[in-house]
């Protein structure tokens, strides 16, 4: 009889347990797609996770935690939508995240297709895709394979990690709060964040501009023919490597912090007041280099 | 047609030295003068000097006035051109910072003078408050964080500017940073909207 306030409580937990699964439900579905038609996708909460395939086919999974949790599926016109709904939310409107219980949402899309990934507290991770996404998220973190070059990305507090595929192509990626990786990209790239750190790899950089107000900066990038790169912190450090066939100028700044190169070169003293900088030329001077700060350090080599 | 008895005159040497007036009238003028002479010495006069006393007031009066009209014309075309001819030019303004204490939330934006980007920048952080409400609660307090980072940036700046205000790094900078504020607050009210709360 002393176990018997514990058994009573171990009991009703399973029963709990049992009747959520029991409520918990697995959605699928498959709709006809354009190979290069567009897919939008929505989700509130948990997760959305897209892998491109060879089929002219959306394949759709998910696991609905309660009842009040749907999944509208509509493809017509080269366009496939796919959202979570709760009550009687819609596509557009799906209701406030609050209480909504998070649902991971699965999709198989043709691999030319483009992406419109949207999330609250949800993340996004993309895999296999040749055609140009577009995924935003407010809180979650966005972890994606990237193909055609041309993409943007953006989150407000999450952390954002992109493997590009080196085709030539534009990518504009942000972040409040996160931090932010880009690798493999080719082309031009604006990357920025406000105190996460950012590090960046672009071969070749068209043009690169990267800014942030407290994260550091990591960059590495051979330049194009007449490419530009600018950085920008205000106290992060940054920590530039850039090399270029046909050379490039250069130009570091910053008012309280240190500057330093590779080039065995030291950084002068402005004459009116406090700051350094540092200019040169390495090569036939054909690409332009710049780097600002408030009071981060800053370092520039060339590594060829 | 001119009168044949009249000389043509050609030069100014032709002209007459003197010429003498068709009758006297002086004492005709005289007469006049004695009687109303004797009609004054009728009427005793005022005290004397108090004309006087009267026009010099009234002169000083109109001095004023002249000088008052003047400087009304001046203030005029001052704010003409303030106000009217230059709007893309107002008055330094301060504006305070959200999520920092009074006293040294006032942010001097002298090199901020676009009026379009301050309403829109005045209209995004009055409804921050409620649009940071819509979002997630771990996100809400990261975007304060980096909303404070932003905003400790900017003092930092404006400190430097304070000791070099023709620093063009720094203006630069501070320019930079403004516009890193407003990506943010544009964030957090497109976030804001996509998280239902519409």
């Amino acid at each position: 009889m002393k176990n018997f306030p514990s058994s009573i409580a171990v009991l009703s937990l399973s029963l709990t347990f049992a009747v959520a699964a029991a409520h918990a439900a697995t959605f699928q579905r498959q709709v006809s797609a354009d190979p290069h038609g567009v897919i939008d996708v929505s989700n509130v909460a948990g997760s959305i996770v897209i892998d491109g395939w060879d089929k002219p086919l959306v394949a759709v999974t998910a696991d609905l935690p309660s009842g009040s949790a749907r999944v509208a599926v509509t493809s017509a016109h080269g366009r496939t939508r796919v959202c979570v709904t709760y009550g009687s939310g819609s596509c557009d409107s799906p209701g406030w995240f609050h209480g909504k219980r998070p649902v991971r949402l699965q999709l198989h899309v043709p691999a030319g297709s483009e992406i419109r990934a949207s999330g609250v507290s949800a993340s996004i991770s993309s895999r296999g895709i040749a055609g140009t996404q577009h995924l935003h998220t407010v809180s979650g973190d966005i972890d994606a394979d990237l193909g055609s070059g041309n993409d943007d990305v953006k989150s407000v507090s999450g952390s954002i990690r992109l493997h590009g595929s080196g085709q030539d192509g534009t990518l504009l990626v942000s972040t409040v709060s996160g931090d932010l990786s880009v690798q493999n990209v080719a082309g031009d790239l604006q990357a920025s964040t406000v105190n996460g750190r950012l590090s960046a790899a672009v071969s070749p950089a068209r043009s690169a501009r990267l800014n942030t107000t407290s994260g550091d900066i990591d960059l590495d990038a051979r330049l194009a023919r007449g490419g530009t790169i600018d950085t920008e912190t205000v106290s992060g450090n940054q920590k530039i490597d850039v090399t270029a066939a046909a050379g490039y100028s250069y130009e570091a700044k910053s008012f309280s912090g240190s500057i330093e190169d590779c080039f065995g070169q030291p950084s002068d003293r402005n004459h009116y007041g406090p700051g350094s900088r540092l200019e040169g030329t390495r090569g036939a001077g054909d690409g332009h280099v710049r780097l600002r700060s408030l009071s981060g350090d800053e370092s520039l080599c060339d590594h060829s | 047609m001119s009168d044949p008895g009249e000389r043509k005159i050609r030069r100014l040497g032709e002209l007459p030295r003197e010429v003498a007036p068709p009758h006297d009238g002086w004492p005709a003028l005289e007469a006049r003068l004695r009687a109303s002479g004797m009609r004054a010495a009728d009427n005793p006069p005022e005290r004397p000097g108090a004309g006087r006393r009267v026009s010099r007031w009234q002169r000083q009066l109109m001095r004023l006035g002249a000088l008052a009209a003047v400087l009304a014309a001046v203030v005029l075309g001052i704010s003409i051109d303030r106000w009217v001819l230059s709007p893309g030019h107002p008055a330094p303004q301060r504006m305070a910072a959200p999520g920092t204490g009074a006293a040294g939330a006032g942010l001097q934006v002298a090199y901020i003078t676009d009026p379009r980007y301050l309403r829109e920048r005045e209209a995004l952080l009055s409804s921050l408050n409620a649009r940071l409400a819509s979002l997630p609660p771990p996100t809400r307090q990261k975007v304060l964080q980096s909303l404070s980072a932003i905003h400790q940036s900017m003092r930092e700046i404006q400190l430097a500017l304070g000791r070099e205000p023709g620093n063009a790094l720094l203006q630069e900078l501070l320019i930079d940073t403004y516009q890193n504020e407003m990506h943010v607050l544009s964030t957090v009210q497109e976030a804001s909207y996509g998280s239902g709360e519409t």
